[in-house]
């Protein structure tokens, strides 16, 4: 059983960090679906920053997939990221309710899904993986030493490094931006 | 020496973690560098005639059709407020526009998110370009806009003489120029 949680736990930061730097290599493309659930009443001056919070998102995915990769003692880092867990979950929700057929971006440039069913799947299982990382193991089993930390660090860089640039490839691909898909016009 | 079983099963995750990238990038760069680097499937064939279609006013919500083929040429701009690179077609497009560019030429952007969506693209807010949204996505099926930014020029005979991704102006300044040399071999 703690095999499992540890696969659980270890999982979830790996895609917190493949997330993250995706996200962060095509900022313009994640904010574009973020703006889509920004309201439209919104003064200009919040709306305009989000690019902003686009950065401070993928920021948060890759904070906490290095942390909850890295430092696995910390405890309430799993509390942390279930509740990153359960905004993905919310946010899919919300994208198929009001826009379904619309890109998601969750990862960037490296998937073209866009909001549906299996969105919602997808976070659902997310959060189910989230759920199980939160219970309690032996602590003596999460004690590393110094040089387990630096490897575990050094890791999650090349990690996040490696999905930023698979994203920025695949967004300079040949040139241009790789065509988004277009959604039905139905409805 | 004896390893963690925290860094047995977070070594495992990494790993299927790099894999699961190289699989994404293979997937989606392998697929499109094989087909010359543009979607084979993006855009009308080039010499075929283009079909009529209508279209709703945006804003506004009045029917009109566009009829290729009366004597002017007409650059069709497939285009979406959630697309980042269309939102810089859309702002190349106005721009060249005013400064005159594009004097003959009737350009028209199709979008097939909902028109509320225009608000959440100020490159779409700011335009003065005319804005129309396809009665059904059957009626342009023809052009094969299954992405995003696509471009057609049609010649004033009705006939597509160039179609592709672009966004930069001197792209829209090459898709211009293959119709307006058809003009002036008529003339």
């Amino acid at each position: 059983m703690t095999v499992v949680l540890f696969a659980a736990k270890t999982a979830l930061a790996v895609l917190l960090l493949i997330a993250g730097g995706a996200k962060l290599a095509d900022l313009a493309g994640f904010g574009a679906a973020i703006r889509i659930f920004v309201p439209a009443g919104l003064p200009s001056g919040i709306a305009g920053r989000v690019t902003a919070a686009a950065a401070a998102i993928a920021a948060t995915e890759l904070a906490a997939g290095a942390i909850s990769l890295c430092w696995p003692a910390l405890r309430w880092m799993n509390l942390a990221v279930l509740a990153l867990a359960c905004g993905f979950a919310v946010v899919a929700i919300l994208g198929y309710a009001r826009h379904r057929g619309r890109p998601c971006r969750c990862f960037g440039a490296l998937t073209r899904r866009e909001f549906g069913l299996r969105t919602i799947a997808q976070a659902l299982l997310i959060l189910a993986v989230a759920v199980l990382a939160t219970r309690p193991v032996p602590p003596g089993l999460l004690q590393l030493g110094l040089t387990a930390h630096l490897l575990l660090v050094a890791a999650a860089i090349i990690m996040a490094a490696a999905a930023f640039t698979a994203a920025k490839a695949l967004l300079a691909s040949d040139g241009v931006p790789l065509a988004q898909a277009r959604p039905g016009m139905a409805g | 020496m004896h390893i963690p079983v925290y860094l047995e099963v977070a070594q495992w995750a990494l790993l299927f973690g790099l894999g699961a990238l190289v699989v994404v990038v293979y997937r989606q760069l392998g697929g499109l560098l094989g087909r010359g680097g543009h979607p084979a499937d993006l855009g009308p064939v080039v010499g075929s005639a283009a079909a009529p279609f209508r279209y709703e006013r945006v804003p506004g919500g009045q029917l009109s059709q566009l009829r290729p083929g009366g004597g002017q040429p007409v650059l069709l701009a497939f285009v979406d407020p959630t697309c980042p690179a269309c939102e810089q077609l859309v702002s190349n497009l106005t721009t060249l526009q005013a400064d005159g560019e594009l004097t003959g030429l009737r350009i028209l952007l199709l979008i097939s998110d909902p028109p509320s969506y225009l608000t959440i693209s100020a490159a779409f807010q700011a335009t003065t370009l005319e804005i129309g949204r396809p009665v059904s996505a059957d009626e342009v099926a023809g052009y094969r806009a299954t992405g995003t930014p696509l471009l057609v020029a049609v010649d004033g005979t009705g006939v597509v003489r160039s179609a592709g991704v672009a966004r930069e102006a001197a792209e829209i300044r090459s898709f211009a120029s293959t119709v307006r040399a058809r003009e002036s071999e008529a003339v």
